[in-house]
């Protein structure tokens, strides 16, 4: 599966994953459901911290995607949130419109390949 | 055996809460503040924690700074390192600052995020708390 120009395991790594939690497909299951239910929360407090311009606050929210991205396999999330604490930590806000308009063009590619993923590879869940 | 999740994510929190069912009752707290207050009162009602979960990057009070009042309270109750509560901190911070900081605060263990099944439980071996 490929959505907007990436593959399966550059959006998330099942294998990885399931490797971590000793091949445990319904508490990944779980973790994924839950993430998605997180996913826009965690967008909206991010761009929440960057439009006020609190780059204590933006590093924190995005510390707080990277992990939870880390733990349920979701890299692409998992990489930009990482780039967005980093530009923080080291001064260089003037990344962060671009790594914001960033995070927000792989949050629909995450949905859109989750929601086609339920479908398609539904046996790969279950 | 009786655990405390310290975590300010839902996902984390929802995955050490899963993983660590299987031993025993677990409790959660969201920030550092919450933590100590939680160790407060399961110590005074005579049931303390044997394993504390603890993030270190969080709102409030993060982890070290809650790891080092959960000691300071122990240690003004005249329980010392190795009868204490084992505390784990588990985080996405993996350099070297933070994690010598936590041991020089008396961590008993450090997991790095994202979270291992197989290293949490052996690490709960380990401890001796499983």
């Amino acid at each position: 599966m490929v959505v907007d120009g990436y593959n399966k395991e550059q959006i998330f790594n099942y294998a990885d994953v399931m490797e971590r939690l000793d091949n445990d497909a319904e508490l990944v299951e779980v973790l994924i459901d839950a993430y998605l239910n997180e996913l826009p929360g965690y967008f909206k407090k991010l761009k929440s911290a960057a439009e006020s311009e609190d780059y204590t606050a933006l590093a924190i929210v995005a510390h707080t995607i990277k992990g939870s991205s880390a733990n349920v396999g979701v890299v692409l999330m998992q990489q930009i949130s990482a780039s967005i604490e980093l530009a923080c930590n080291n001064n260089e806000t003037f990344k962060i419109k671009d790594l914001i308009s960033e995070f927000a063009r792989r949050y629909d590619v995450v949905l859109s390949f989750f929601h086609n993923f339920n479908g398609e590879n539904k046996g790969e869940r279950v | 055996m009786k655990a405390l999740v310290v975590e300010d994510d839902f996902i984390s929190r929802l995955l050490l809460q899963k993983l660590l069912a299987p031993f025993g009752e677990v409790h959660i707290a969201v920030n550092g503040l919450e933590a100590i207050n939680a160790f407060e009162n399961a110590a005074k009602a005579g049931s303390p924690y044997d394993l504390i979960c603890l993030d270190i990057m969080m709102p409030e009070m993060d982890g070290q700074e809650a790891l080092r009042k959960i000691r300071s309270i122990e240690e003004n109750n005249g329980i010392f390192s190795s009868k204490g509560a084992k505390i784990v901190m588990t985080s996405a911070l993996s350099d070297i600052p933070n994690v010598s900081k936590a041991y020089q605060n008396l961590c008993d263990g450090y997991l790095v995020k994202p979270i291992e099944k197989t290293k949490l439980f052996e690490l709960v071996n380990k401890l001796g708390i499983s």
